[in-house]
């Protein structure tokens, strides 16, 4: 049971850890503000969750495991809010799309096409 | 003992991983060419603490440490937020990114002409325009009326009306408060009206179409439409 245990927190550090470095990874690689926020805001985010998982897990008591999962859901929650919040904000602003960048659904006035 | 050595195993790999991504992210905050990537950057540096805090948290057994992990993440998205709203109440920079050029011009000189029609039109226009060229000559004949007939002020209001002299009303409705005590208010309706008569002509039917209809405010909006004919 105790191997158990720590098998799956290992797991969950192992693919949050992972999550991160992807999300690490994309948030240098990508051309765009708007596509390095869709790495970092969702990989991420992720990571970081899944590890509060692990440490609820480790614990195996239920009040720390319910603890971990409202930091979990909360974290989980807000960063979708705020990285859209951001998004919209720079958008508003001015801050360009890439080059690659197809659509963009946003675009108030025709002159840019 | 084996299940505790997996987990200091896989502790050890995490904090390494975590702390190769953080630098990472640091260094695109550093890097960042625009300032929306930097705060993007930030955020993701609180997720990566909060990471390295469920770690250290795993490593000593101290579980107090997912309420730090909580409380950080609260405070990061708080940031977050302030960071947007001061992103989007800041206007684009020039030399903060390669592209803006585009849409730069559009929107910083789009502002300042309203700003410039909106805010010293009206100080320069009220003090200059209307009580140097208007009223004043107007004044003279209701301080007359005044003093010969002090005994309504209402009544001379209505007559004022009926006469359609502008700044005779004005005149009155002042008058008529200074007696009562309403002298701030009374002077500072007409001063209202009276601006935007000289600055902006367009806006001007619209704002007399309402005092008209009322009592109280038809003194001081009056003028403002006679004036701007």
């Amino acid at each position: 049971m105790e191997i158990l245990l720590a098998l799956v927190t290992a797991a969950l550090i192992f693919v949050g850890a992972i999550f991160v470095l992807a999300a690490a990874l994309g948030i240098n690689r990508f051309p765009d503000l708007y596509s390095r926020m869709h790495a970092a805001s969702k990989a991420g985010t992720v990571g970081s969750a899944l590890m509060l998982i692990a440490v609820g897990i480790h614990a195996a008591d239920i009040a720390i495991l319910a603890r971990s999962l409202a930091g979990f859901f909360f974290f989980v929650l807000t960063a979708p809010v705020s990285a859209h919040l951001l998004a919209k904000a720079a958008h508003d602003t001015g801050y360009p799309l890439s080059d690659i960048s197809v659509q963009d659904d946003m675009r108030k006035d025709e002159e840019k096409v | 003992m084996t299940g505790q050595s997996i987990t200091q195993f896989a502790v050890h790999a995490g904090l390494i991983v975590l702390g190769i991504s953080f630098l990472l992210t640091a260094w695109r905050v550093i890097k960042g060419p625009t300032l929306p990537d930097r705060v993007i950057a930030l955020d993701m540096l609180v997720g990566i603490v909060m990471g390295f805090i469920a770690l250290i948290a795993i490593r000593t057994g101290y579980t107090l440490y997912i309420d730090i992990a909580i409380s950080l993440g609260l405070v990061g998205f708080l940031a977050t937020v302030a960071f947007a709203r001061f992103i989007l109440s800041r206007k684009l920079r020039g030399g903060e990114d390669g592209s803006p050029p585009d849409p730069r011009p559009q929107s910083l000189p789009q502002p300042l002409p309203q700003a410039t029609l909106a805010e010293p039109a009206p100080l320069a226009s009220a003090p200059l325009g209307d009580p140097a060229a208007e009223p004043a000559p107007a004044r003279p004949v209701l301080r007359k009326a005044d003093q010969t007939k002090a005994s309504a002020a209402k009544v001379k209001i209505a007559k004022a009306k009926a006469a359609g002299k502008a700044a005779v009303v004005a005149e009155t409705a002042a008058a008529e408060g200074a007696r009562k005590g309403r002298k701030p208010e009374a002077a500072a309706k007409p001063a209202r009206t009276v601006k935007p008569a000289a600055t902006a002509t367009p806006a001007q039917p619209v704002q007399p179409a309402k005092p008209a209809k009322a009592v109280k405010p038809a003194r001081p909006a009056k003028p403002a439409k006679k004036e701007t004919p």
